[in-house]
């Protein structure tokens, strides 16, 4: 009879993989984006203050939306399949469904709300204040990039229970 | 939105509050006492970093001074931003914002920008 580590186990090469690739190709794309900023500045710009740009993109966001994406997916297989850790774990699944589709939601408003409202001069907020051609391209504000720090640190955190309830039915710990 | 309403959303509160729930699930969850320590140490140290990366971002930002400038008339930019803003309907101070600046910047220094 397949039990739940049997299932589980394999998982772990993918997930490895991913970790890996992260690992490499996360700060290659931070260096790739910075390298741009800095040949389009003179004089060219510190990487530490690139790296404050890139963060002040509102790239934070959309690594939150995806994030809450991962575990929003994994939680609705468990549960259409009737197997799995947050199956098991029946409150913990339910409530990481919850806290990733607000994740999701309040991350992607926050991000086109912060795009659009950082255009507007003299701190008006809401997108009604923008200007066109800003819209899209320009920074969000400085309170937008310490929210998309605690939005991109809590999906985090949901992945690491997620996959934390996989490890603890693994090593049956 | 409601300005109080996006301050908490957006804001510490937010993720305290949903911390505090999560820690609550997880006691009230049937996992093992062990995992359970496990769990609350890995999740203190995230809330730890990001607490200390979130206050020396602010901190960074606030120093920091995201160049704007307002091109000048004799700038090889200025006909071309004239011509784009009354296309657009828009005012000069449109012409204020970084990225403007930069897109300004870097087609002042390139093959493209000087053959235009």
């Amino acid at each position: 009879m397949t039990n739940a580590s049997d299932l589980i186990i394999p998982m772990f090469g993918p997930m490895a993989i991913w970790i890996l690739v992260s690992i490499v190709f996360g700060p290659f794309q931070v260096w790739m984006g910075t390298s741009k900023l800095r040949r389009r500045r003179k004089p060219p710009l510190a990487w530490s203050e690139c790296v404050l740009i890139s963060l002040a993109d509102g790239n934070l966001f959309i690594f939150a939306i995806g994030t809450a994406g991962g575990v929003l997916a994994v939680a609705l297989m468990e549960f259409t399949r009737g197997n799995g850790e947050l199956f098991n774990f029946r409150i913990v699944g339910i409530f990481l469904m919850l806290i990733s589709l607000f994740i999701i939601v309040w991350a992607a408003h926050a991000w086109t709300d912060a795009k659009a409202a950082h255009s507007a001069k003299e701190n008006n907020r809401g997108p009604h204040h923008a200007r066109l051609i800003h819209t899209v391209h320009g920074l969000i504000d400085r309170r937008d990039v310490v929210g998309s720090i605690w939005y991109a640190s809590f999906a985090f955190i949901c992945a690491l229970v997620t996959e934390g309830l996989r490890l603890v039915a693994t090593i049956n710990l | 939105m409601n300005e109080e309403m996006s301050k908490f959303l957006y804001g510490r509160k937010a993720y305290y509050a949903l911390l505090s729930i999560l820690f609550l699930v997880l006691a009230l969850s049937p996992l093992p006492s062990t995992a359970l320590c496990w769990f609350l140490a890995v999740i203190a140290f995230v809330v730890a970093v990001t607490e200390l990366l979130s206050r020396f971002v602010s901190r960074r930002l606030s120093e920091m001074e995201i160049g704007s400038s307002i091109p000048t008339e004799d700038s090889i930019m200025a006909i071309p931003a004239m011509a784009l803003l009354k296309g657009f309907d828009l005012t000069a101070d449109a012409l204020s914002g970084p990225e403007f600046h930069q897109t300004e910047v870097w087609f002042g220094n390139t093959a493209i920008g000087s053959f235009a």
